[in-house]
């Protein structure tokens, strides 16, 4: 134990340094996944059918293939297929992007059809086009009930990006790794990282549930609450 | 306005209007020619299509035989047009701005409060400054009784509040013409006088509208003219005291009787 925590205390900046990695990786993804989600949703339902299936097809191809095939595909297929070469760090934070947007644009989706279709005739008989209502009415309306979704949806994020060391990027996970072989320490090390990473996750669930139900104390929600 | 040009051009004319929803037809060969001004209560029990004709004059729904003129716009199965000019989804847009509605369920906007429910079209849509909108919006939230609701949310009011709201939110626009799908059917009877209060006393004036209603005393009360349906076809169609003094069919009256009139 004491050996433990004397290698903790000497690869520490190895391990925060991976910690870094890690939360920036899933942050930058979540905030691209944000607005790719959203377009995605939008073309989902848009009644034009060549924006709508190709939108769907994205969210599908998304949803329904493994984050670690996404990963390799982009990190060694993109260049052949798009001549699109990144660096480890990018191609994973392509391919985080497209899991999670495949994710949100469902949650997007969700809350945009749960907007009460009396509401979008109204707005219709005020004479807004359809852009404009749903610019002014449905989404903002939609976002919001999207909330505590699109926050869980960080939390899985999260928990994906433990993957991208594959492909060798510097995440915690990788960096455990480096110490582990380094030191053979296998069981402490992982189990510390094990523990890094439930009580980062935890802590961020625990604070999407409390910011979830702090949301219906403001605006429009007040009588919910 | 003389009464000849009233008859020369007519605010709303429905000519053989029919509607199916898949097999099931709703409307059958619907003719009226609503004059300028006039307010008319369209009556008939449930699923007679009175809902669904007064939802086509604005298009919010289509229909798939007939015509209905409206000023100088014609709506077909087609689509809209004005004379030969077929419009796009922004001209019908622009064409229901002068067309107010108020709806069964009230239907504000729940993230927006009461007066930004209210000048949110006229300042979107129409252009209006901000503090045009505000303006009117405070005169038309006094007449309809309600000036301190201001900042209210919508489900902080009650059903009668929110629809009285409703109709001040579709005389922003001062359209020409008001639709009513059953504006009370969703309220409790203590609350409906408040809303046909308001209904008679300001939404009416001057306007051409279509009430779809079930209160028969209120419309032989504020009606010029009644249109009764039957299974989606019209069986009455005049002035108010024609239809109610000698309506044309058994069924009509039984209709009237059984609601004590």
């Amino acid at each position: 134990m004491q050996r433990t925590l004397t290698i903790l205390y000497e690869f520490r900046d190895t391990l925060l340094y991976g910690l870094g990695i890690t939360v920036s990786l899933s942050v930058l993804s979540m905030l691209a996944a944000l607005v790719v989600g959203l377009v995605a949703a939008l073309g989902m339902l848009s009644r034009r059918r060549w924006i709508s299936m190709p939108a769907t097809f994205y969210v599908e191809f998304c949803r329904n293939t493994p984050i670690l095939v996404q990963l390799v595909w982009v990190h060694y297929a993109w260049p052949e297929i798009f001549g699109l070469k990144f660096t480890a760090f990018y191609s994973s934070l392509v391919a985080l992007t497209l899991q999670t947007s495949g994710y949100l644009a469902e949650e997007y989706r969700g809350g945009i059809e749960a907007v009460d279709k009396g509401q979008v005739e109204a707005a219709k008989s005020l004479g807004m086009t359809h852009s404009r209502l749903m610019a002014r009415i449905v989404l903002p309306q939609a976002i919001m009930r999207s909330v505590p979704g699109l926050l869980n949806q960080f939390v899985t994020c999260f928990k994906s990006t433990s993957i991208v060391s594959v492909i060798a990027v510097p995440d915690l996970m990788y960096q455990a790794g480096l110490i582990v072989s380094a030191t053979f320490l296998t069981m402490p090390i992982y189990t510390i990282v094990a523990i890094i990473y439930f009580v980062v996750v935890f802590a961020i669930s625990r604070s999407v549930r409390w910011l979830t139900r702090k949301l219906p104390t403001t605006g429009y929600f007040g009588a919910a609450a | 306005m003389t009464s000849a040009t009233e008859a020369a051009a007519p605010a709303i004319s429905f000519r053989s209007v029919s509607k199916s929803y898949g097999q099931h037809q709703v409307l059958f060969e619907v003719s009226a020619v609503v004059p300028r001004g006039a307010t008319v209560a369209v009556l008939g029990s449930s699923g007679s299509g009175k809902s669904t004709l007064v939802r086509c004059v604005n298009r919010l729904e289509t229909f798939q035989g007939g015509e209905i003129l409206v000023g100088d716009v014609s709506l077909t199965p087609a689509g809209a047009a004005r004379g030969a000019q077929k419009l796009n989804d922004r001209q019908v847009a622009k064409y229901r701005t002068d067309i107010g509605m108020v709806f069964q369920s009230f239907n504000l906007f729940q993230h927006l409060n009461v007066l930004k429910n209210l000048i949110e079209a006229p300042v979107g849509v129409l252009g209006w400054s901000k503090d045009k909108a505000i303006d009117r919006a405070r005169d038309l939230l006094a007449k309809v009784g309600l000036p301190d609701k201001q900042e209210a949310y919508p489900n902080r009011l009650s059903g009668g509040q929110q629809q009285r709201i409703a109709i001040a939110r579709a005389l922003m626009m001062e359209p020409s013409i008001m639709l009513f799908d059953e504006p009370t059917s969703a309220l409790d009877p203590e609350l409906t006088g408040e809303v046909l209060n308001v209904v008679k006393g300001l939404a009416l004036g001057g306007r051409t509208s279509l009430i779809v209603t079930h209160e028969l005393a209120f419309a032989r009360d504020v009606a010029s003219h009644v249109m009764v349906l039957d299974h989606g076809r019209v069986t009455e169609f005049g002035p108010t005291a024609e239809v109610f003094g000698q309506p044309k069919s058994e069924r009509t009256k039984r209709f009237f009787q059984s609601a004590g009139l």
